[in-house]
């Protein structure tokens, strides 16, 4: 992943949702400003997306009023955000289709009215995985009202710039402690990193008592990575687990087999591991060609991707998932509003679950402004988005708690079966398996997050 | 037992994957005396090809017809292609010339891939030959695909071994390399010969990838960098042995094993921390290229730069400075954002670029490692100065100054392309193992503040574009003096002739010396002004082929701009941030504009001068043109005829100054001369194809 020279980035910047009146872009729903989303459902309390209201409409009364103080990106009409992702360059990145889905809701927010009738204006930066300093600079100089639905792998970069010009954030996800325990932010997954859902280790623990006490953790050999499994290994172990092989290896390698060797050696009978998804393609197939076969393969949400199932050696692998997998889009109301509204954007660009959270965050932020009212103002968006202390997106991810940044407590094991996904834990399809008991302090400082001047 | 018999038998593995990947590098060297550094691209982009014909998500043929048609038909059109349009025009070019149109063809290989096939929208990847089917050695299971590497190393040894020694063909290719002349006229046709080595090389390639391209991941990096790591097996023959080649593959491979396995588990963490998996091929490289000897081609039949070295005056130069402070100046007022941005980026670039002008063109002395370098200056100014003092500048001069020093010692015996090799390893070790060592820096995330001397604070936008327009005006003036003093010289004449400079008495040691400490202490303050103007700084902006600006496009870019010109560092600076943003700008050419840094490499195969000698001279053509006929309306006198700073109109090769380094004239020169004297003079014309 951090293998990218990335001037190959087929970035658009600059390049402006121009779904406000004349740009002459956008769906065709946008013109007649009453949506047409086949997932938003009209109840009771008007429409939902999946359980959430709606937080797009059109202004009651005629047409919104200018903020009582100009504050920067809004103006009568119109809110002017940002999002910044990676783009793929020479490699894939698991963000591929982060700013697909936020252009998308973008659009479907934009075809039922906007925000409080105040259509939202995209600005879409690319952070080609190694500048998003330079991307975040750029989201200042563009003068947005606030960057929504963005996920970069070199978040920490960009942190304190963004507080620096005086922006709020609600990203789709963060990678680094900068980021993750930033000020003005807030985010519908949390992930503080001196906190970690051990949901997981637990419920593997108890299924295969005997296979934890024998466990290996391999990490590619980039300090992302680097501070991932130090995480993991802190929290695993609190979970009962004991690991016998703990081994950083080359970020790009031809084979594992020796890996695979040490680890047969040992005995293991557990294997989790923090790299690029082609490396673990290449550790899977060398475990199977060793007929290693470990009672556990246990491994991120960053490989819940087509590609994994069909490569040699998965089958029976476990993947986490944050959001509702694809597989039950029709079961759940609002992946379908998702679904609808991404596939009005790109057909070519497969949407990720990472794209599923930038969704979520467009929401999330939705949500909060429509609260507001028309008197917008970062703070009081911010101040609205900290008493938001339950958040599934509708129904489209786990439950979390965005307001107070707490780590999530719930998780979901998908199983590799057949050349395809399954879902392992829980049974029931669009449930979580959650319990406040999940969350471990693991009291261990992993870097600080950005904080504002003065504060 | 069984865990070294493993190492063993692993080691053998990957050894059969590099003997693969750096027999074509042989064979092209061999039979054309250019090293390819395109050969892994050329791998990748076959392999992408391959997929093409073959995957049931594209065209789904057979796999014979497939490999067929990758192998024997795409692969030789893409090696004459490249041979006809770029290499050709090669064959008596310099060293330096040589090395980055081979950079340009792989920068703009990757590009066109990545256009091509965007690894968001195709999924590609290359089942393993046999799948399924493998044999135990030992205690590991290999499977066939691994056999079929293992066979295909040796039949392509043994194969290409009997084709150049053994075949009137092969014999004609190795004859063309050495000497073009004779060969041509004991009957063999060098255009052709040159063509079947590049179809060969070309197919090589396309045979590594075919079959490497499964193991390893098809994308558009990973083949590229795993030929990069095959340079050091292919040293180990001095680029001509296959034999050896294949010796050297097995100590790459074993070596890469056991650093990787539980032996090297227990070293101390301070050996740990710079030797590793990745490193090994890197410090292999290095150490092949100081013990085996240079070959003989290389130290003395190379031909010598046809660069010109334009010369200013100190006036003329102290003017432009002022000029290029005024603009730094002015800028903030018309340009804002991404491209202010850009802007100051550049022009710290164009101080890392302006080192290699007195290095590579004046002392013909070719260094890799200057962003590396770059770096270092980076991460001294972090380390003692990230408050942003303006005494830390003098640390990060006086340590890239002496670590330039320290690496000239051992590379004091190389030149030309293994003196680029070596640079390359150190700034790959650089990268591999230093950068990744310092918190912080290591993860991108280095701060540093802008100069600040009390009183005198350059941490606005525009202040500090005017202090790093003053530290490159100064410091391009000061190369323009040294070039016209003692020192500067000392460096032409050590690039004319070494052998005579030593026997005039001179100390070429310490020339050397000096002239790579000065130039990384150029590298080192552009590092450091980079890292003020940008704020934050990690591996990502001093790398060599990863990261937010590749190293090997800024020497490509450099050279491109006209590496003996103090302008040509700024255009390069310039043009290389900027590039992106005119991508931005108008998206319809966004994919353009991605190739282009490799398409402008390549094109020096054309133009040796570099785009500024080109500009200027055309320009002056212009305006000799309009103000002669302005003199002729006016009954100019003769001596208005003969401006002062005139290349084209001078008598040709007179001028010591315009001559071409090395005593040799340029093409012009000799064509001009042809014509006053009636001879056919030189082999220039004799078969250089632009004649």
């Amino acid at each position: 992943m951090m293998l990218a020279a990335a001037c190959g980035s087929r970035l658009s910047k600059d390049e402006l949702a121009s779904t406000n009146g004349g740009g002459g872009g956008g769906t065709a729903a946008a013109a007649t400003d009453t949506g047409s989303n086949a997932g938003v459902k009209k109840g009771p309390g008007g429409p939902k997306v999946g359980t959430l209201p709606l937080p797009c409409n059109k202004a009651k009364g005629g047409a919104p009023k200018a903020p009582a103080q100009a504050a920067d990106g809004v103006t009568a009409t119109g809110i002017k955000v940002a999002v910044i992702s990676d783009k793929s360059g020479q490699v894939k990145v698991p963000t591929a289709s982060v700013e697909e889905s936020m252009q998308a809701f973008v659009d479907f927010c934009n075809s039922y009215g906007g925000i409080n009738g105040r259509k939202l204006q995209l600005t879409k930066i690319d952070s080609k995985l190694f500048q998003q300093l330079e991307a975040t600079k750029e989201a200042c100089n563009q003068k947005v009202f606030a960057i929504v639905g963005s996920g970069s792998v070199t978040d920490n970069q960009g942190a304190q710039q963004m507080l620096d010009c005086g922006l709020i954030e609600v990203p789709a996800y963060t990678a680094t402690s900068a980021k993750a325990l930033s000020d003005n932010l807030v985010q519908p997954i949390p992930n503080p990193s001196n906190h970690f859902n051990t949901g997981p280790p637990k419920f593997i623990a108890k299924q295969h008592p005997g296979a934890v006490k024998k466990a290996a953790l391999l990490y590619g050999d980039i300090a992302v990575a680097a501070v991932q499994a130090k995480r993991i290994q802190k929290a695993y172990e609190k979970a009962g687990f004991k690991f016998t092989y703990v081994k950083k290896t080359a970020i790009i390698k031809e084979s594992y087999t020796s890996e695979v060797q040490d680890m047969k050696s040992k005995g293991v009978q557990y294997v989790t591991m923090v790299s690029a998804l082609q490396e673990v393609q290449k550790l899977l197939r060398d475990m199977d060609t060793q007929n290693f076969k470990p009672e556990v393969i246990d491994l991120g949400q960053q490989y819940y991707d087509p590609a994994l199932p069909k490569s040699p050696g998965a089958d029976g692998a476990l993947v986490q998932v944050n959001t509702i997998p694809f597989e039950e889009v029709d079961s759940n109301p609002a992946l379908k509003v998702y679904d609808e509204a991404y596939k009005k954007v790109s057909s070519s660009i497969e949407h990720t679950t990472l794209g599923v959270q930038a969704f979520s965050a467009g929401l999330l932020f939705a949500t909060a402004a429509k609260a507001v009212g028309d008197n917008l103002t970062r703070a009081a968006v911010l101040a609205q988005l900290k008493k938001v202390h339950s958040w599934d997106g509708g129904g489209l991810q786990m439950k979390t708690d965005p307001g107070a940044n707490k780590v999530t407590t719930c998780f979901l094991y998908m199983i590799v079966k057949g050349g395809k996904f399954e879902r392992f834990q829980p049974k029931k399809a669009n449930t979580f398996d959650c319990s406040n008991e999940y969350d471990a302090n693991l009291n261990d400082d992993f870097g600080g997050g950005a904080k504002l001047k003065g504060g | 037992m069984t865990d070294v018999l493993n190492i063993l038998i692993l080691g053998l593995v990957s050894a059969s994957i590099y003997a693969v990947a750096a027999s074509g590098l042989v064979v092209t060297y061999t039979t054309s005396g250019i090293f390819n550094f395109a050969h892994g691209a050329i791998a990748m982009f076959s392999a992408f090809v391959y997929w093409q014909l073959r995957s049931p998500d594209a065209w789904g043929l057979p796999a014979p017809i497939a490999l067929v048609l990758t192998l024997f038909v795409f692969a030789p059109l893409l090696g004459i292609f490249i041979d006809r349009l770029i290499m050709r025009r090669l064959h008596d070019a310099s060293t330096i010339t040589k090395i980055v149109v081979s950079i340009g063809l792989l920068v703009a290989l990757i590009q066109l891939a990545t256009v091509i096939w965007p690894p968001d929208t195709v999924q590609a990847s290359l089942p393993l030959f046999f799948q399924g089917h493998k044999v135990k050695i030992g205690s590991i299971q290999v499977p066939w695909h691994n056999l079929v590497v293992f066979g295909v190393a040796i039949l392509v040894a043994i194969g290409l071994r009997i084709l150049l020694y053994r075949t009137k063909a092969g014999v004609a290719m190795r004859a063309v390399v050495d000497n073009r002349e004779l060969a041509a006229l004991n009957g063999a046709n060098p255009d052709r010969v040159s063509a079947l080595s590049w179809a060969l090389g070309s197919m090589l390639a396309a045979v590594a990838g075919v079959l490497i391209a499964p193991i390893l991941a098809l994308d558009q990096v990973q083949l590229t960098l795993l030929v990069i790591n095959a340079y050091a097996a292919a040293l180990v023959g001095k680029l001509r042995s296959l034999p050896l080649m294949v010796v050297g593959a097995m100590i790459l491979g074993l070596a890469r094993e056991f650093v990787g396995s539980k032996y090297a588990a227990d070293w101390p963490s301070w050996i740990t921390n710079w030797l590793t998996v990745d490193t090994v091929p890197v410090i292999m490289l290095f150490v092949v290229l100081l013990v085996v000897r240079q070959e003989r081609e290389s130290l003395l039949g190379t031909a010598q730069s046809r660069n010109r070295i334009p010369n200013p005056t100190l006036r003329e130069a102290a003017v432009a400075a002022v000029a290029l402070v005024a603009l730094a100046w002015i800028a903030p007022t018309f340009v804002h954002g991404n491209t202010l941005e850009s802007l100051g980026y550049g022009l710290a670039l164009a101080i890392v670029m302006l080192s290699l002008v007195p290095l590579i063109g004046y002392a013909g002395q070719i260094s890799l490692a200057q962003l590396g370098f770059a770096g270092l200056g980076a991460v001294v100014m972090f380390k003692v100065g990230s408050g942003g003092s303006p005494l830390a500048l003098v640390a990060v001069v006086a340590i890239t100054a002496a670590v330039g020093a320290l690496i000239a010692l051992p590379a004091l015996r190389l030149k030309g392309l293994y003196l680029a090799l070596a640079t390359m390893a150190f700034a790959l070790f650089l990268e591999k193992a230093v950068f990744t060592n310092i918190d912080a820096f290591k993860d991108g995330d280095a701060a540093v503040k802008r100069i600040h001397v009390p009183g005198l604070s350059f941490s606005s936008d525009r202040a500090n574009l005017v202090l790093m327009a003053l530290a490159f005006g100064l410091v391009g003036v000061g190369i323009i003096a040294l070039r016209r003093g003692e020192f500067g010289r000392r460096l032409q004449a050590m690039k004319d002739s070494p052998a005579a400079c030593a026997t005039l008495g001179l100390d070429l040691t310490r020339t050397k010396l000096e002239i790579f400490s000065f130039s990384a202490a150029i590298a080192g303050l552009g590092g450091a002004l980079l890292a003020g103007w940008r704020g934050k700084v990690g591996p990502e902006q001093f790398s060599l082929l990863q990261g937010a600006l590749p190293g090997l496009p800024v020497v490509l870019l450099a050279v491109v701009g006209g590496i003996t010109a103090v302008a040509g560092a700024i255009f390069g600076g310039i043009v290389l941030a900027m590039i992106p943003l005119i991508g931005d700008a108008v998206p319809s050419i966004r994919n353009l504009m991605t190739v282009l840094p490799g398409l402008v490499g390549i094109s020096l195969a054309r133009n040796p001068d570099g785009a500024v000698a080109e500009i200027s001279a055309k320009l002056r053509e212009r305006f000799d043109r309009t103000s002669a006929k302005g003199r002729h309306s006016a009954g100019s006198t003769a001596q208005d005829a003969a401006p002062e700073h005139d290349g084209s109109k001078r008598p040709p090769a007179l001028i010591p100054e315009l001559v071409g380094v090395g005593g040799r004239a340029s093409a012009d020169d000799v064509r001009a001369l042809d014509g006053e004297l009636g001879l056919r003079v030189g082999r220039c014309d004799a078969d250089s194809g632009d004649g």
